[in-house]
């Protein structure tokens, strides 16, 4: 089960921007496991969404890879013409829920003529056009009832509006099942939602992973979300992956100061009265970026060296590599 | 502050409710047809102390940020009282209303739609002071902006930007400093950490809570993040659909909350300490459009611990389980008490 479906290593991505080109993603490896769940976790502008728009090879025009490899199943999917990740990559083999589905759904389609569009694009080349349209809307109907919406029927000739915030992330859901893709790239699924439809659709999403046997890339700024969903964690930072480990390390070992801050922040019933441990200063602009350590200004535990030049990521114990020069042996 | 003050509750909310009308149009209106009522807020009771922390906990269209806004009279309330240091602010007259706004402020939920973005932070923060003329002199109120910039931990420099030049952290803090410039006793705030990061919405908490030492000021909460909550209320109202389904003392709603509703809710707060979550009450469903509220208990079409027909038909008890400790359900308290623990 340990072997890696996706391994990206040494990927670099920048944005021009009127300021300048600012790096949104610095040297970033990472790899996920068959059938494992990894956390990507971040303040926002840290880089987590653009890393799953660069597996994606979606990312915006003014964003460009200038560097790295991203090899899913062997297959480096940086050299895959547009066609090709088309055809057999995006949707089919690696789908992706975005955060606002509101935004994502056409909103003068049907939810059946959005899933059946998948459907007939990835599957069903070859059918006879005779009762392609029924076997597909009965294909549709069953993606419904996986992810638990009554009276599919009723529901797929409605449009994205008439369906509330946790039902059209369930759409969403069922429309990146339906070609059973190999990763699943899910991309704050649940920030929009309340917490107990929120709950839905966690459990949802995990009976799912286990009954297609995907793995997924779970993108969010949510610790608790995070720790309940993922095998392991990913800390990211300015472009740069801080910390790397099993789950239960990252909450309870963790070694990187930014992990220990941003578990800080936390307000706990514990901490009732007690104020709260807030991280100095801000996420540093894209195209200001500071030397050495990007964390540096921020950090309580900041040396000399992290202004000079940046930490590697390296593996301080079995499964968990911090980039800190606290861990850097001289 | 005065004995009378420490005697009388700040602000005691009784029997309110407001309603939203929802026709197609005018004549819907004139003739009744067609007519549909939202029950936003339907019989809703509590008190806030002086200088406490109340919050009001639900989910989306819960109807809570309706009755922050209904005490402020920001909506104009169907039914009830709301009582402000024992005056019915829903009796008040415009003279008294506006004596009201300097006491009682709101920080709106959206940073970047409650702030004008034709005027500079200066000028948004000056305004009230214009309005209720306060400051007389130019400089004067040039100083009193600067004061409260500092104050909310910004630059003075920053009166001249414009809204969309702050973060969204930066925008809320110039919604506190509005909220705060005509040194109110009283502050609803409406969601005001969610869609920050944990960062910063943890630094809007301290903030908040320098500035209530600072000048004694009393919170309403209104949110849905129940971390948030548990840290801060000194006491949490539970609403489901228009109406309070449990309500008491921060300690006890979260340590032990007991009607099911708030069981289902507490369960669902993703836990960071990986392998002790508890054990999920998943709800089944999606909270009923209050146009047309389930009768009897609001819950019973969700309710996990559903007893039958009684649900369905009347309308739960108030029970009382001490110490301010209330909550409405048809179980009987005794066997609440037990599946709690």
């Amino acid at each position: 089960m340990n072997d890696r479906l996706l391994s990206v290593s040494d990927l670099t991505v920048e944005y021009s921007a009127r300021k300048g080109i600012g790096l949104a993603l610095d040297h970033v490896s990472l790899d996920i496991r068959e059938g494992q769940v990894l956390g990507l976790v971040g303040e926002s502008g840290c880089g987590k969404t653009t890393l799953g728009l660069s597996i994606m090879k979606l990312l915006p025009r003014f964003g460009k890879i200038v560097q790295g490899e991203i090899l899913f199943k062997g297959r480096n999917l940086l050299d895959l013409p547009e066609r090709t990740m088309n055809r057999e990559i995006r949707g089919r083999e690696i789908a992706m829920i975005i955060q606002d589905p509101m935004h994502a759904l056409n909103p003068v389609f049907t939810i059946q003529t959005q899933i059946t569009d998948v459907l007939r694009f990835h599957k069903d080349r070859r059918v006879s056009p005779h009762g392609k349209g029924i076997q597909l809307r009965n294909e549709a109907a069953n993606m419904l009832v996986e992810v638990g919406i009554a009276d599919p029927a009723e529901r797929l000739t409605d449009y994205p509006f008439q369906f509330s915030g946790g039902m059209i992330q369930r759409v969403m859901v069922a429309m990146a099942f339906s070609c059973n893709p190999s990763l699943l790239i899910a991309d704050e699924p649940t920030t929009a939602l309340d917490v107990t439809v929120e709950a839905q659709i966690l459990e949802l999403l995990k009976s799912l992973v286990k009954r297609y046997g995907a793995s997924v890339l779970y993108i969010s700024h949510d610790l608790g979300v995070i720790s309940e969903i993922s095998d392991r964690v990913a800390v990211m930072y300015a472009g740069n992956i801080v910390e790397f480990a099993d789950t239960s390390r990252i909450f309870e070992n963790h070694a990187h100061p930014y992990t220990e801050a941003l578990l800080q922040c936390l307000p706990g019933s514990e901490a009732r009265g007690k104020r709260l441990g807030t991280i100095p200063g801000r996420v540093p602009d894209l195209t200001e970026r500071p030397n050495g350590c990007k964390f540096n200004p921020r950090c309580p535990y900041v040396m000399e060296i992290c202004k000079e030049k940046p930490p590697k990521l390296l593996e301080i114990a079995s499964d968990h590599s911090v980039a800190c020069f606290r861990y850097e042996k001289p | 502050m005065n004995k009378k003050m420490d005697r009388v509750p700040l602000v005691q909310v009784q029997g309110l409710k407001t309603y939203f009308y929802k026709g197609k149009g005018i004549l819907s209106k004139v003739f009744g047809k067609g007519l549909r009522i939202v029950h936003a807020v339907d019989d809703v009771s509590f008190t806030i102390e002086a200088g406490k922390n109340f919050s009001l906990v639900g989910e989306t269209g819960c109807g809570k940020s309706t009755v922050g806004r209904s005490i402020l009279r920001l909506v104009e309330p169907m039914d009830g009282k709301i009582l402000f240091e024992d005056q019915n602010i829903l009796n008040f007259g415009k003279k008294e209303m506006r004596n009201f706004r300097r006491q009682a402020q709101i920080v709106m939920q959206d940073p970047r739609s409650s702030l004008n973005p034709r005027m500079t932070a200066g000028e948004i923060i000056a305004e009230p002071l214009r309005i209720h003329r306060i400051k007389k002199y130019e400089d004067e109120i040039q100083d009193e902006v600067a004061r409260l910039l500092e104050t909310v931990r910004l630059s003075g420099d920053d009166a001249d930007k414009f809204p969309h030049e702050f973060s969204g952290g930066q925008a809320r803090r110039i919604g506190i400093a509005r909220a705060l410039v005509l040194r109110p006793q009283f502050i609803v705030a409406d969601e005001l950490t969610s869609g920050l990061d944990v960062s910063i919405s943890a630094a809007i908490l301290d903030l908040m809570q320098d500035l209530q030492d600072e000048f004694k000021l009393t919170y309403m909460w209104i949110s849905h993040d129940l971390h948030m909550v548990k840290y801060i209320s000194d006491n949490i109202a539970i609403m489901y659909l228009g109406k309070i389904v449990e309500i008491g003392r921060a300690q006890d709603i979260s340590g032990g909350p007991m009607h099911p509703y708030s069981q289902a809710l507490f369960s669902a707060i993703p836990s960071v300490k990986p392998g002790q979550a508890t054990r999920k009450i998943i709800l089944k469903g999606e909270v009923p459009s209050p146009i047309h509220p389930p009768s009897g208990c609001s819950f019973n079409t969700r309710c996990p611990r559903k007893l039958g027909a009684i649900c369905e038909t009347d309308m739960p008890p108030w029970l009382d389980a001490g110490d301010g400790h209330h909550l409405s359900c048809h179980i009987p308290l005794e066997i609440l008490r037990k599946v709690q623990e």
